[in-house]
């Protein structure tokens, strides 16, 4: 299992996805199953470090990465806002392009990609965990 | 109207869609439709995507098009995913 700490975390989304796609749980895994963490963890990393915290505030983001026989699960706690992404209205993908906004695309593709996706706030943290059949 | 290519390199996110925003504006504000060469793009996120529908819509108020050539699988799959793969003409 890999632990990861970051803080500051404000502008450095590049630097923290870099590092949970190289740690070995994931590395290891087939080139599509890296993609799809990779699109998830990019969303979820680019909300922590641009929304979760007051501006003005830099706080953490701790993400522990566990490989087991058939999954790879990566766990994000950070001690922003309670924010559940689950609970946004997904957008409606059938509407044509006139009328498409920008919002709910990024955790649209966190669910399409992952098998499980679950949020709880514990702690003062919010909890996000992603879960991915590998094998 | 003429059209004029924009190459994207390997990848379209959160770290570079500024650049490639630009890039397609400064076409579009020519009075050009575009071609977005997506041979080399092997990644697009959720924030790649928004850059390609704000180009749709930037080049539809000025009467432009927007067209998109070498996607591969794995991108094509998100565009169907998030519903964008009949958004775009394709070359």
């Amino acid at each position: 299992m890999s632990e990861l700490h970051f803080q500051p975390i404000k502008g450095k989304a590049r630097e923290i996805l870099r590092a949970i796609l190289q740690t070995p749980e994931v590395f290891s895994c087939s080139e599509k199953v890296v993609f799809a963490f990779r699109l998830a963890c990019e969303e979820i990393v680019m909300n922590v470090t641009s929304y979760a915290y007051p501006e003005g505030f830099d706080g953490f983001l701790d993400v522990f990465i566990q490989r087991t026989i058939n999954h790879v699960i990566i766990r994000f706690e950070d001690g922003g806002t309670p924010f559940n992404p689950l609970e946004q209205p997904p957008p409606d993908t059938t509407i044509s392009w006139e009328h498409r906004s920008i919002g709910g695309l990024g955790i649209l593709l966190v669910i399409k990609k992952m098998d499980d996706v679950r949020y709880a706030y514990v702690n003062n943290k919010n909890v996000l965990t992603i879960q991915k059949v590998v094998s | 109207m003429d059209t004029e290519t924009y190459v994207l390199g390997e990848e379209l996110d959160s770290f570079n869609h500024q650049e490639v925003q630009e890039g397609i504006k400064a076409i579009l504000e020519k009075g050009n439709s575009a071609v977005l060469d997506m041979t080399a793009c092997k990644y697009v996120s959720s924030t790649g995507l928004r850059v390609l529908l704000f180009a749709k819509k930037m080049a539809a108020t000025k009467g432009l098009k927007i067209y998109l050539k070498g996607v591969n699988a794995e991108v094509q799959d998100i565009m169907s995913v998030t519903g964008f793969d009949g958004f775009f003409d394709y070359v």
